[in-house]
């Protein structure tokens, strides 16, 4: 295994499965909503770059203490910057497993496979109608694309797009941290423009 | 937007939601797969923001299992759901071209108790079962599968399929072909079904071939790795091991035929089973040459040419045939 694929396995299995606590974590501690998946999307980038150069013996505690160095770091870069949030941040204690880890108490790491069925099933029934059903197609019945775009009579760019639409909710739901509640109702809009 | 935190999140996870669909294409290239991992390399985040997506969409294969059942919220039910504004403005001829579509969908499933899956002449497809086993169709084949908590059987209506076998104890998986009964625990190998007459090449493990009738008056033989089985009426010839006439036997997965000394008549014959084009052959001394060699499958105008330029045979192209003559 190269030393990429290791890290990537780490990451996979050590940092991903935090996702929802990790995302609780932000939303709580920070006031734009809409800043939440790029937060998330640079605490990552923290991590895996930290792992980079030493894999961090307790990946847990080092995910949270990393997201809380950096909404500390964004918080005090930001020109309008409310002072209780930093005193929050810092309240919060500089020792891993501290308050803010009960917040990181995950689900089991390993579900089942019938869990993870539950999971997928419960997130594809929370997908527009059109999108839903070529999701089913590919996935269910095993379709390719083109052969799903075929019992459509919809182009391969169309199935293309409502993959790549329903693959971004499907996995959001599936690793339990959807990042922006706001964004499932504009991609709502967008499904209908689309189903017509 | 608070200040200082670049809102590019979204734009990365499109980029490689669009990658990974992208890569799904049956044309997907070398040159395609190259510039996938210079956008990898190119940032820590498009590495991220892709594995995870990768991963997740990985989880979704999961729904495989669901193959065959019928689906609460299927386009057919959801006629009694209430629909969403723009489908209520949908006409009533679609809706029921929905309607249809599911019917054809599911018929014949429910009605059988499992899941047909059918590839046509040329036709090559690769289907998940709910145990996590993998069956791969060659040409113009007919399956039937029914995997439930206590059994994993397939039926080999006509036709060939390689099938890569989860190992479950508590499960044994059963290939009924024909007059044999092929089973095993977990394994990879192939079925070929011509009529009564059934292959079987072993490339991992080992596999049992009985007769699919109880009682009836047929040994038993086991196949173990490397080893390829005939069976027919009440014989069942195994052949020593050997993986290269194994991998020849499986060449089909990677769209080619593979021969070894096969006499052209039998070479035709494999042919055919993949293409619309038929090979005929003219006379006794053309079906007789021998031949070696590995070709494409789907490609027979270039194997009718090369018999006529390296092997000196006449070759005529006639209503949808080629006939190749001494």
């Amino acid at each position: 295994m190269s030393e990429r694929d290791a890290l990537k396995a780490w990451f996979l299995r050590e940092v991903l499965p935090l996702e929802p606590a990790l995302t609780r974590f932000i939303r709580r501690n920070w006031s734009d909503q809409g800043d939440v998946a790029d937060l998330r999307q640079e605490i990552y980038v923290r991590v895996y770059e930290a792992a980079c150069r030493q894999l961090p013996l307790n990946p847990k505690p080092f995910v949270f203490a990393t997201a809380r160095h950096h909404l500390i770091d964004r918080a005090r870069r930001a020109s309008i910057v409310s002072f209780d949030l930093v005193a929050d941040l810092e309240g919060i204690g500089p020792r891993p497993g501290a308050a803010f880890l009960e917040d990181a108490v995950t689900p089991p790491r390993v579900a089942s496979a019938r869990q993870e069925l539950r999971r997928v099933q419960a997130g594809l029934a929370t997908l527009p109608q059109r999108c839903r059903r070529v999701i089913e197609l590919r996935k269910i019945d095993g379709l390719s694309q083109k052969e799903t775009a075929e019992r459509l009579g919809v182009s391969v760019k169309a199935v293309e797009e409502h993959t790549t639409r329903g693959m971004r909710r499907l996995v959001d739901f599936v690793l339990g941290g959807s990042a922006a509640p706001g964004r499932r109702a504009a991609l709502d809009a967008a499904d209908e423009e689309a189903a017509t | 937007m608070s200040p200082n935190v670049e809102r590019t999140a979204d734009r990365i996870e499109q980029q490689a939601a669009v990658w990974l669909v992208q890569r799904e294409r049956p044309d997907w290239t070398p040159g395609d797969q190259a510039a996938l991992e210079a956008w990898l390399e190119a940032a820590t985040a498009h590495k991220l923001a892709f594995w995870r997506l990768e991963h997740g969409w990985t989880k979704a294969d999961r729904l495989a299992a669901l193959r065959g059942t019928a689906r609460p919220d299927a386009p057919a039910a959801s006629r009694t759901r209430r629909p969403r504004r723009r489908w209520r403005m949908a006409t009533a001829a679609s809706l029921a071209m929905a309607a249809v579509l599911a019917a054809a969908h599911f018929g014949g499933w429910l009605s059988a108790g499992h899941a047909r899956y059918e590839t046509p002449v040329g036709g090559h497809q690769t289907l998940p079962l709910a145990d996590g086993s993998r069956i791969e169709l060659n040409t113009d084949t007919r399956v039937r599968a029914a995997v439930t908590a206590s059994a994993r059987q397939v039926w080999l209506d006509r036709g060939e399929a390689y099938f890569e076998v989860r190992h479950d104890a508590r499960r044994p998986f059963v290939v009924w072909a024909g007059e044999r009964r092929i089973t095993v625990l977990g394994t990879r190998f192939s079925v070929r079904r011509d009529g009564d007459r059934v292959k079987v090449a072993v490339a991992e493990g080992r596999v049992e071939i009985a007769p699919a009738a109880a009682g009836a008056p047929v040994r038993a033989e086991v196949v173990a790795q490397g080893g390829i089985a005939v069976a027919q009426g009440a014989s069942t010839l195994v052949t020593p091991a050997s993986p290269e006439r194994v991998s020849g036997a499986l060449s089909w997965r990677r769209g080619m035929l593979t021969f070894d000394e096969a006499t052209l008549a039998d070479a035709a014959a494999e042919f055919n089973r993949y293409n619309t084009t038929r090979l005929v052959l003219g006379d006794e001394e053309a079906a007789g040459v021998r031949i070696g060699g590995t070709f494409e499958a789907g490609n027979v105008d270039a194997f009718a040419r090369l018999l006529g330029s390296a092997y000196g045979l006449r070759v005529t192209e006639r209503d949808g045939a080629i006939e190749i003559s001494r």
